[in-house]
């Protein structure tokens, strides 16, 4: 276990390596500041080109869920935000598509290249910070209660392309965002909601079973920086995967999380 | 560089101090026999719980629900630490009961973990 974690403590002082050597990299004052006239920066919005961007990495990726489409979705980030009335629109200076929302909040966005080239923001009217955003890959005969890995896998690589997940600004994390395929190569942590309230997952590949550890349900005890993250409303809903670890052990895209929820009357892996 | 020398005395200074079992240390050797009868479901109180396996790292939901936390190895508090957080994690821990209350205080599932 030792040895394992001075790996992991050298991978660390890696990162902080590269994390500083872009940051000097970045450093560049030549670069002209751009005024955006016009521009409303109290909704909660995305890049219509990043999202597109995502797009890109799901249809690349199709490997991972054959059978899969994709979604996306928003949640309320804080008590208080209402779900009722939603209207998202994809919105640039010189654009303005209605975009239709689901019943369960999940939409799809049309491929509008005048839209992208006109710097437009996929837009709710909600302020700034009242929604988490998320990919919804889903496989075609998953049951309602579990998920596939390989779903979850590419909902990371959307979400990363596609810059919808909040997080702590933190130099490293914003160099991570930015690297190629982190959700898989690198031991990152990606938040996930169910639908329900929940008590345990269980990774389930034909026989093979095994209980997630507490330490992958709700979040951290005691988030640094709430109000920069997404998940902590939401948090008894709340399950993180870390991919690089499971993949390297074994597990593989056709793995199923299954959920017992906290109300669930027969709970998996219930004691004897 | 220099800086790496300041973080990795506090990162493995952590990572000790998250290294133990949380509570009274029943958990490290409770079989699964032992914990149905200590606890009991729709019956077993907070209190009780208490008693049997000290205090645990709690976990308070929105829904009223409490979910007490046993864990042998990393405390689920070093999960919350900046870089410590990039190198160990209770993730890696083998064994922990999970026990979640209801409204009313009353256990409503519990669970232990041994891999």
């Amino acid at each position: 276990m030792m040895c394992d974690v001075v790996k992991r403590w050298l991978a660390v002082a890696a990162l902080l390596g590269v994390a500083a050597a872009a940051l000097a990299d970045g450093a560049d004052t030549s670069m002209p500041k751009v005024e955006v006239q016009g521009a409303t920066h109290d909704r909660d919005e995305k890049s219509y080109r990043d999202m597109l961007a995502g797009m890109d990495v799901f249809d690349k990726n199709r490997g991972l869920a054959p059978t899969a489409t994709l979604r996306f979705k928003v949640l309320p980030r804080h008590e208080g935000v209402s779900m009722e009335g939603l209207v998202l629109q994809v919105s640039g200076d010189r654009s303005g598509i209605p975009v239709p929302l689901a019943a369960d909040q999940t939409f799809t966005l049309p491929v509008r290249p005048d839209a992208a080239n006109d710097n437009a923001m996929v837009r709710f009217n909600r302020q700034a910070g009242s929604l988490a955003w998320r990919a919804d890959v889903r496989s075609a005969g998953v049951p309602p209660n579990a998920r596939r890995l390989g779903d979850l896998l590419l909902e990371c690589k959307v979400a990363m392309a596609g810059d919808l997940v909040a997080y702590v600004h933190h130099p490293i994390n914003v160099l991570i965002t930015r690297m190629e395929d982190p959700c898989r190569t690198l031991p990152i942590t990606m938040f996930y909601f169910a639908d329900r309230p929940l008590f345990s997952v269980t990774l389930v590949a034909g026989s093979r079973r095994r209980i997630m550890p507490a330490a992958m349900l709700h979040g951290p005890t005691a988030p640094l920086m709430p109000n920069q993250e997404d998940w902590t409303f939401l948090r008894e809903r709340v399950y993180t995967v870390k991919f690089k670890s499971l993949y390297e052990q074994g597990w593989t895209d056709d793995t199923v999380l299954q959920f017992d929820g906290m109300d669930d009357d027969a709970p998996a892996g219930s004691p004897p | 560089m220099r800086g790496y020398r300041y973080i990795a005395p506090f990162v493995l200074a952590a990572a000790c101090a998250g290294c133990a079992a949380t509570g009274n240390g029943a958990v490290t050797t409770l079989t699964r026999q032992e914990a149905a009868q200590a606890i009991v479901i729709g019956k077993s109180t907070r209190a009780d719980i208490a008693a049997a396996f000290g205090t645990a790292s709690v976990t308070r939901f929105a829904n009223g629900y409490e979910l007490w936390l046993y864990q042998v190895g990393y405390a689920k508090a070093v999960d919350s630490m900046p870089y410590v957080n990039l190198v160990v994690s209770s993730a890696d821990n083998k064994r922990e009961l999970s026990i979640l209350f209801d409204r009313g205080g009353v256990v409503k599932k519990y669970l232990l973990m041994d891999q």
